[in-house]
């Protein structure tokens, strides 16, 4: 059975359907939120929180995205919730356009290229970019989350968070452009 | 079109969200500008290595249980 034939079963109370529904996604769900949280509590947490909310909102779902992407909105908006309470210090929105609108006029830009320091199991690396991104304001670090990390398209992510597409695609840049230049950063200070 | 220009397409390139037109311009300034190449392939990396960060893992058992007890609680209101 398909997605939307098992939406419409589960919409009139069949709850086996309901439940193949949430095997189908669940992994998908639990690793947004190891994402989102970085730890198995709070993953699990927003596993739970979504599948509620999704079982008792099924009734107004009217499949105009699929069920998949209604999950995401449902998981990312309990995210959102949870994090604003968070006292993890972000840096500011202005200072992410400050250092990416300069991007190119700094005269210090580093090429990657031929940088010893730049491979994919540099874990030291790893680290820098993920508090990198756990630094990035909400607006920002749910976009790249979202995009770059799931996958998901922009039309999705802009329906996900109810934004227009040119504001998805500046967020999108500028998390990029952001996260490039912390990793930067790190490849300077290492050839110092 | 100047370099802080194509900065700026830089993420519609990666995403497939260029116009057509943009594009081979895009394309043609890549060839030339170092700079801007350099850019370009320092963001492909950042996400690459992004994507990298998190290894795609099950549900564990327990947790697993625990959703589907709260999510049949419901089933009887």
């Amino acid at each position: 059975m398909n997605e939307i034939e098992l939406v419409e079963r589960a919409k009139t109370g069949d709850t086996k359907a309901f439940e193949e529904l949430v095997k189908k996604t669940q992994d998908k769900i639990y690793n947004l939120g190891i994402k989102f949280f970085g730890n198995k509590e709070d993953a699990a947490d927003l596993l739970q929180e979504t599948y509620i909310k999704a079982y008792e909102s099924l009734p107004s779902f009217e499949g105009r995205s699929s069920f998949s992407t209604w999950l995401y909105r449902i998981a990312t908006n309990f995210a959102l919730m949870k994090l604003r309470k968070e006292k993890y210090k972000k840096i500011s929105i202005d200072e992410i356009k400050k250092r990416v609108d300069g991007t190119y006029d700094r005269n210090d830009l580093s090429d990657w290229k031929d940088n010893p320091y730049f491979h994919y199991r540099n874990e030291e690396l790893k680290e820098i970019l993920s508090s990198a991104i756990d630094s990035l304001p909400l607006k920002y670090k749910t976009i790249f989350i979202l995009h770059d990390i799931e996958g998901l398209s922009v039309e999705e992510v802009a329906k996900i968070l109810s934004l227009s597409i040119p504001t998805t695609k500046t967020r999108i840049h500028r998390s990029r452009l952001y996260l490039r230049e912390k990793l930067s950063d790190y490849f300077k200070k290492k050839g110092n | 079109m100047d370099c802080k220009r194509i900065i700026k397409l830089i993420s519609d390139y990666i995403d497939k969200e260029i116009e057509e037109t943009e594009r081979e311009i895009f394309e043609q300034h890549i060839r030339i500008c170092k700079r801007c190449e350099a850019i370009l392939e320092s963001i492909e990396k950042t996400i690459l290595l992004s994507k990298l960060l998190y290894k795609k893992k099950k549900i564990p058992k327990k947790i697993e249980k625990a959703l589907y007890y709260q999510i049949r609680i419901r089933y009887k209101k």
